[in-house]
């Protein structure tokens, strides 16, 4: 057994690093310690119903980060609250990306970025070899770091969008693994190159969520395993799935 | 006493129990509460044979609630028996098996295996939205209602819990029904039909999901009809619909319950279970309330 909230958790800081695009750290050494990348938390946001699913996108010793973009009243009641405030918060969720001995490429589309810097963080503290691509609307201000930064609009790296420079940074790269994160268009069309060139791909999924912890049946969507048809529950099967697995709709 | 409550010969130790649906099969929360701390868990609703489901989107937050089309997607009772049970047993949790029939010999089978396996006590879910066949028709008129029981009683010697939704006529005879048929108590509500409307930005047609209302909205609807089955029976009625703390747990029992249950509650708050057990202990002693009985005459 291990404990997974709620827990009533510090707010240490709350900025905004691109329009509409926050990162909070959460004090919350529980989590920090026991969550790997891929993993998510569910935060309340004041009288909703539904908790907010967001990833993990790092830790620290005692805190955690997360980065997320407003959407509707769940994200701005979070984007308002203030260094000092608490947030109720339950996690670590789901199951992450594998981390074993092999070249990575990791790729993180808008604010599918957040789980992508935590498995960077990761594979750099375990010294295992990793290249990243980092694709965005226009430059974050954080401190992160990617081998690859493709911007919409220029203003930092490469100007354009991932398909225009995939298939080059992937001769470079030479990965044995991808894990993705991003709208599922630039999932689905990372994974098909992946599979066609015999690499193992990994893509972290996105589903709307009651529970969030595998009870309510409401983000079951179906997988392939083999040539069979599986249900699987993003929330606790996911939010990572192999590319093979998924149906893209 | 104190908080201990009889449903039929089942004996719980508090009357919070986790609604089916909203808590999984048996242990799920282990990571949140202590799951020894309640009433009784309530299983997914179990069908003979596993089902699929409905298709995505399954879940629509709405104001103070949410819409599900889960359509019932289960295990089935074999696979519910070989490898949920046993946990269940291991745990030592008090649970009520949640069962849905497309037939009335489906419904009648699923309890016979119930039986065979020395289960306590079920609930017959004749109320749920979301599935094409079954369940909700069962539980429309009186007649029907009657002979599901009969035929369920047949076969079933434990607890049978029969549990009603608000798509009915006459409430007050389905109660009656229940008593008369031999059913050992009632639950009520089963989720609303309800339907959100998302019109597309170009005000060109829209995207729909058709589904069962729960959670906070629906507390006053839930009330209503508990206040009005508890004139036409005297079997214990298990209320819920939208609760989430203690006041709402003593809306329930002046109108008439004798036990509740929590389903969306959970969503929002994991171990709100655990937490409003506490609360009502705690609020008893404080008052000085030996029993929930002394609870309920106080209240009503
Ligand atoms: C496992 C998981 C991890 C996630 N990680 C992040 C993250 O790190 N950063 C981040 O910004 N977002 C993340 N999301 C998406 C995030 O949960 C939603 O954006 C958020 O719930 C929107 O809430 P809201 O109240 O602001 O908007 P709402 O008012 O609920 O919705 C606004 C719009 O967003 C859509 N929406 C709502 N929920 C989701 C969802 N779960 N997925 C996709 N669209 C949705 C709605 O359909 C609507 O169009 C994640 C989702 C999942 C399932
Ligand atoms: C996601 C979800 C799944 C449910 N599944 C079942 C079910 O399988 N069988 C059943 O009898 N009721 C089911 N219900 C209904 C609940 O048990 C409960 O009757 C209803 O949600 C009202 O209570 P609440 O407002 O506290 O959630 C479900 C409800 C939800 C939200
Ligand atoms: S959100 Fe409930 S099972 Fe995944």
């Amino acid at each position: 057994m291990q404990n997974k909230g709620p827990f009533f958790l510090k707010i240490l800081e709350n900025i905004e690093i691109s329009d509409k695009i926050y990162k909070m750290v959460l004090e919350g050494g529980s989590i920090a310690h026991n969550s790997s990348p891929g993993q998510f938390v569910s935060v309340k946001c004041a009288d909703l119903t539904l908790r907010r699913p967001l990833s993990i996108a790092g830790v620290t010793e005692n805190t955690f980060d997360l980065i997320y973009k407003i959407k509707g009243t769940g994200t701005e009641y979070l984007a308002a609250l203030k260094p000092g405030d608490t947030a109720d918060v339950i996690g670590p969720l789901g199951n992450g990306f594998s981390i074993e001995n092999k070249n990575y490429l990791l790729i993180g589309c808008g604010v599918g970025i957040a789980p992508i810097i935590f498995m960077g963080n990761i594979l750099e503290q375990k010294k295992i070899p990793y290249k990243s691509i980092g694709c965005f609307k226009s430059k974050y201000k954080t401190d992160n770091e990617y081998t690859y930064c493709i911007t919409e609009d220029g203003s930092s790296g490469l100007k354009g969008r991932l398909n225009d420079h995939f298939e080059y940074i992937l001769s470079q790269a030479k990965p044995d693994i991808i894990c993705i994160c991003g709208p599922n268009p630039a999932m689905q069309y990372v994974t098909e190159i992946a599979l066609k060139k015999n690499i193992d791909i990994e893509v972290a999924l996105e589903g709307d969520m009651a529970c969030g912890t595998g009870v309510c049946m409401g983000c079951a969507i179906k997988i392939k395993k083999g040539d069979k048809l599986e249900s699987a529950k993003i929330c606790k099967d996911g939010p990572v799935f192999k590319g093979e697995e998924i149906i893209w709709g | 006493m104190g908080m201990k409550v009889k449903i039929g010969s089942l004996i719980l130790q508090n009357p919070i129990i986790t609604a089916s649906g909203t808590f999984g099969y048996n242990t799920e929360y282990k990571d949140f509460m202590d799951l020894t701390k309640i009433g009784a868990l309530i299983t997914k609703g179990i069908t003979l044979h596993p089902r699929q489901g409905n298709p995505q989107p399954r879940i629509k937050e709405v104001p103070n609630g949410m819409i599900n089309s889960i359509g019932l997607e289960n295990v089935g009772i074999h696979k519910f028996v070989e490898e949920k049970l046993p946990v269940l047993k291991e745990n030592n949790i008090t649970f009520i098996v949640n069962i849905a029939g497309e037939s009335l010999e489906e419904y009648k089978q699923i309890a016979k295996i119930c039986e065979n396996n020395q289960l306590n006590a079920i609930e017959l879910n004749l109320s749920c939205p979301n599935v094409e066949k079954g369940c909700l028709e069962f539980g429309k008129d009186e007649e029907t209602i009657c002979r599901l029981i009969c035929s369920v009683r047949e076969v079933f010697t434990g607890t049978l819990i029969v549990k009603l939704g608000t798509n009915v006529s006459f409430p007050e005879k389905i109660a009656w029904a229940v008593q008369k048929a031999g059913g050992d108590a009632i639950s009520a509500i089963n989720t609303v039909k309800a339907m959100n409307i998302n019109i597309n930005s170009d005000y060109k047609g829209y995207k729909f999901i058709k589904g069962g209302l729960s959670g906070k909205c629906i507390k006053p609807i839930a009330l209503n009809f508990i206040y009005e089955i508890r004139q036409h029976t005297d079997l214990p009625i298990i209320g819920m619909g939208g609760i989430n703390n203690l006041n709402d747990i003593l809306e329930f029992i002046a109108v008439g319950a004798d036990a509740i249950q929590i389903g969306t509650g959970t969503f929002t708050q994991p171990d709100i279970s655990e937490k409003l057990a506490d609360e009502l202990n705690d609020f008893m002693e404080t008052r000085g309330y030996n029993s929930i009985k002394e609870l309920a005459d106080s209240l009503r």
